[in-house]
């Protein structure tokens, strides 16, 4: 069963994967990344009170955050992106079993992120040395890390396998990992909510939070972080405590469900094409007498067909009224006074929120969808300039951003003195604008990764932003001057200059390839 | 001018006598890989241009540089006399680009994709109107307007690709392997479609491996070999064109039996090969030791009665041979 076959996928991409200077320059740039967070440290260790735990806590939080996008990209895709190159039946015709794919798809993204994890090892010792962690924490620590990049793995093999396209199990992949980090939070407000209403007695909420600390201590999230966390003082769990056991189970047993329907689930091949999504449903089609494309042909293509046009559009408007009514209603109840301040400062919170997180959603996919149906050379010959066809395939994808803007504004004109003050914090105060720049650089490098990187430009965009902003943080504390903040901000306007340069340049020669 | 006025600005029609393409000496590289080598050819307006040449021999990288995709790194390359580096957009207005892999806007209907396209040209709603009509009613599609892209036929989304490329109305039309991939009847009708194009004045390049469809279709052509061109002319001139001597077709009016080798053994004659199908042969001569007349002459002189005799054509994949190396690169 185990034959030469079954490895010879796995093989091949280790071999493939050695032989990448790419590889080796994460490697040392990874390594590089933690002395440069140990040397700031110990170049300011009087302002620590247990340098070395701070220190560490922070490449925890890095590799954490670092995971979490290889669950997202990495390993949600690893077979999907095989279906989609429509490479899978070649594979399976050349004697590769279900488990020689998978463990040729899966194990070795799974060896990079051990090895990632491995190369700091040596460097995390160091911490000791700085005060505040020890060597059973840093080895419990790096156990519980790698054993949620097992359950990962794990659990991208098995959305991969019954997924078609890449972006659906990446969207699952989002939401299974969300609601792991946000739904027991959640269920235990709800659960909270029914026992103050004497929906449920005492003893049912003490059984509800029991059950949902099992849900929680599943991630490192718990298991490293919280309280009694492995990087908390005195720490003295095992090794192979719950979380590492649960990530072990899980992604073995994941594995195990994805090999076992492997071959339901890909047995016949399947042309992916774009889709119509919504249009299909509700749009009535383009007719000589009927509807037909606007004016700025662009702008109708990729409202209707990349943002899901007037029907999505709808579906969010109607969604945030009932998400944002039933807020209102919420905090009526809680409150006597500063109602309307309050209601509106939640509208324009999340409205803000809503906005800041669909605009690079969107980004990521404007030029990303042309490319990967080969679509971009037929714009790139129309008689317009690059620039003319980048600012109208931007005014495709404005409208869809009405609903929350309607909602912002709703919120804007019942509480004024909150929109006001959110300005004033945004576009007078340095931290406002530190955010601000962050935030727009993080939008250039999605753009720029997603023309070069299958898939993952949305995550990788945000990791390359997130990483050095937090050795910016560890470096400066949570109150940095404001010539500290001046460093990432001018950094930030090079860096976006440079993007815009790029991004025009590889548009260009896109076309031609 | 700014992009939406040059996009706006009327073309001039093209000029009698002008060639529609003129390469002069572009070579282009990739990477160090000289993927063009001093190129120079012309196409002649209004005319169907066949551009041939093996894999990798460059076809595609000077479709490109036509069309503006590329940017010439020597020579000049005008279209319809305007310099491609200069007047981009002007060049892209003119032509119309079908590139050899089925890059479309699947999720579409016909209409819809024809409709986008006019009106990323920038033309009003009844122009938009009409010329779709008009493509759909000459790639034949008119039935199928409403019908998804990705729900066709390869043969039919060659065609909606086609009409596409028509829908503003380009003097020059590049086509590359447009027939590749199709089955015979979707081949032969899309043919029909390019002479139809052709009688309507426009000039069309057609890049393809298929030689005896572009011997039948083209007025002239192109034979590029790694980044070379073999030849360019007429079609007529290529296939009348010997490499080392002049070749005759005779005719026999019975089968030549042992005639055939007394044939092959006259004085000045240096080859003699059978045509396939036919009691034909064909006879290439020493032209310093036998002219036409001698050679017919001396047949009559063996016996055989003569039903025809003219020069031999040679086949246009026989050309293509004699000129491209062997092997890829």
């Amino acid at each position: 069963m185990l034959g030469r076959q079954t490895f010879a996928l796995v093989e091949r991409s280790l071999r493939v994967d050695t032989r990448l200077k790419r590889t080796h320059f994460v490697r040392l740039a990874f390594a590089g990344l933690i002395l440069l967070l140990l040397a700031q440290v110990q170049i300011g260790i009087n302002n620590y009170s247990s340098p070395g735990r701070d220190v560490f806590r922070n490449i925890c939080w890095l590799n954490f955050f670092l995971l979490n996008l290889a669950g997202l990209s990495f390993f949600s895709t690893a077979i999907t992106e095989e279906k989609e190159e429509m490479t899978l039946g070649l594979l399976r015709m050349a004697g590769i079993g279900p488990l020689g794919v998978l463990l040729g798809k899966v194990s070795p993204r799974l060896i990079s992120a051990v090895l990632l994890l491995s190369v700091q090892l040596p460097f995390t010792f160091l911490a000791i040395t700085l005060g505040g962690v020890n060597t059973h924490q840093i080895m419990a620590a790096y156990v519980a890390l790698l054993t949620f990049a097992v359950m990962l793995a794990g659990l991208g093999s098995f959305i991969s396998t019954i997924c078609e396209r890449s972006n659906v199990a990446v969207s699952i992949m989002t939401g299974i990992l969300a609601g792991l980090y946000v739904g027991p939070v959640l269920a235990h407000k709800a659960a909270d909510g029914m026992l103050r209403k004497k929906w449920i007695l005492a003893e049912t909420m003490g059984s509800i939070d029991a059950k949902l600390s099992y849900i929680e201590g599943s991630t490192p999230w718990i298991s490293l972080f919280s309280e009694r966390g492995i990087l908390s003082t005195n720490f003295n769990g095992p090794l192979l405590g719950y979380q590492p056991l649960v990530g072990l189970i899980t992604g073995t047993l994941f594995f195990g469900l994805a090999w076992a329907i492997f071959d339901a689930c890909t047995r016949n091949e399947i042309r992916v094409a774009p889709a119509r999504g919504l249009m299909a449903l509700f749009s009535k089609r383009v007719t000589a007498g009927g509807n037909r494309v606007w004016n700025n042909a662009l702008a109708w293509k990729d409202f209707n067909f990349l943002t899901g046009g007037t029907i999505a559009a709808s579906i969010k408007f109607v969604s945030y009224i009932i998400l944002m009514g039933s807020m209102a209603v919420l905090i009526a109840r809680e409150l006597r006074s500063d109602l309307m301040d309050s209601i509106g400062g939640t509208l324009i919170l999340s409205m803000l929120t809503a906005l800041l997180v669909e605009i690079p959603i969107y980004l990521s996919r404007i030029f990303r969808e042309e490319l990967r149906w080969q679509t971009w050379a037929d714009l790139v010959l129309l008689p317009h300039s690059i620039g003319w066809l980048v600012r109208n395939k931007l005014l495709g994808i404005l409208p869809t951003f009405i609903p929350a803007a309607l909602v912002f504004l709703f919120g804007a004109i019942i509480s004024p003195g909150f929109l006001q003050d959110t300005l004033r914090k945004t576009f007078l105060e340095a931290q406002g604008l530190y955010l601000l720049s962050q935030y727009i650089l993080g939008l250039h490098l999605i753009v720029l990764l997603s023309l070069g990187v299958k898939w993952g430009a949305l995550p990788f965009g945000i990791a390359l932003v997130v990483v050095p902003n937090v050795i910016f943080v560890a470096a400066c504390g949570m109150r940095p001057t404001l010539w500290q903040y001046a460093i990432p901000i001018t950094a930030a306007v090079v860096i976006c200059g440079v993007s815009q340069k790029l991004i025009g340049e590889k548009l260009r020669n896109l076309a031609s390839t | 001018m700014n992009d939406r006025e040059m996009a706006d600005a009327p073309s001039s029609p093209p000029t009698a006598g002008q060639p529609a393409i003129e390469l002069s000496g572009v070579a282009h590289s990739f990477r160090g890989f000289k993927a063009l080598v001093d190129v120079t050819f012309q196409v002649p307006l209004q005319s169907l241009h066949g551009f041939v040449g093996p894999n990798g021999a460059g076809k595609t990288t000077v479709l490109k540089l036509i069309c503006t995709l590329l940017k010439p790194q020597t020579g000049t390359l005008k279209v319809f006399g305007l310099d491609v580096r200069k007047e981009l957009n002007e060049v892209r207005r003119r032509l119309g680009f079908m590139p050899d892999h089925f890059s479309m806007y699947r999720q579409m209907t016909v209409y819809e994709y024809l409709d986008f396209f006019a009106a990323a040209y920038g033309l009003s709603l009844d122009q938009r109107t009409r010329v779709i009509e008009d493509t759909l009613e000459l790639t034949d599609m008119g039935a199928r307007r409403g019908d998804l892209i990705n729900g066709l036929s390869r043969g039919m989304q060659q065609r909606v690709g086609l009409a596409r490329v028509l829908v503003n109305d380009p003097d020059l039309l590049l086509l590359d392997e447009p027939a590749s991939g199709l089955d015979p009847r979707a081949r032969i009708e899309l043919m029909e479609i390019l002479r139809a194009l052709r009688s309507m004045g426009k000039t069309i390049v057609i890049s393809s491996h298929i030689l005896t469809e572009l011997a039948e279709l083209c007025d002239s052509v192109t034979i590029i070999d790694r980044g070379h061109v073999k030849y360019c002319g007429t079609m007529d001139g290529l296939l009348d064109h010997e490499a080392d001597f002049p070749t005759y077709r005779i005719t026999p009016s019975e089968p030549l039996n042992g005639q055939f080798d007394q044939l092959g053994a006259l004085p000045g004659v240096v080859g003699l090969e059978p045509v396939e199908g036919s009691q034909d042969v064909r006879i290439a001569i020493d032209p310093a030791m036998l002219d036409s007349n001698g050679l017919l002459r001396a047949t009559m002189d063996l016996g055989i009665t003569i039903a025809k005799f003219g020069p031999a054509q040679r086949h246009l994949n026989q050309a293509f041979m004699d000129l491209t190396e062997k092997g890829v690169r």
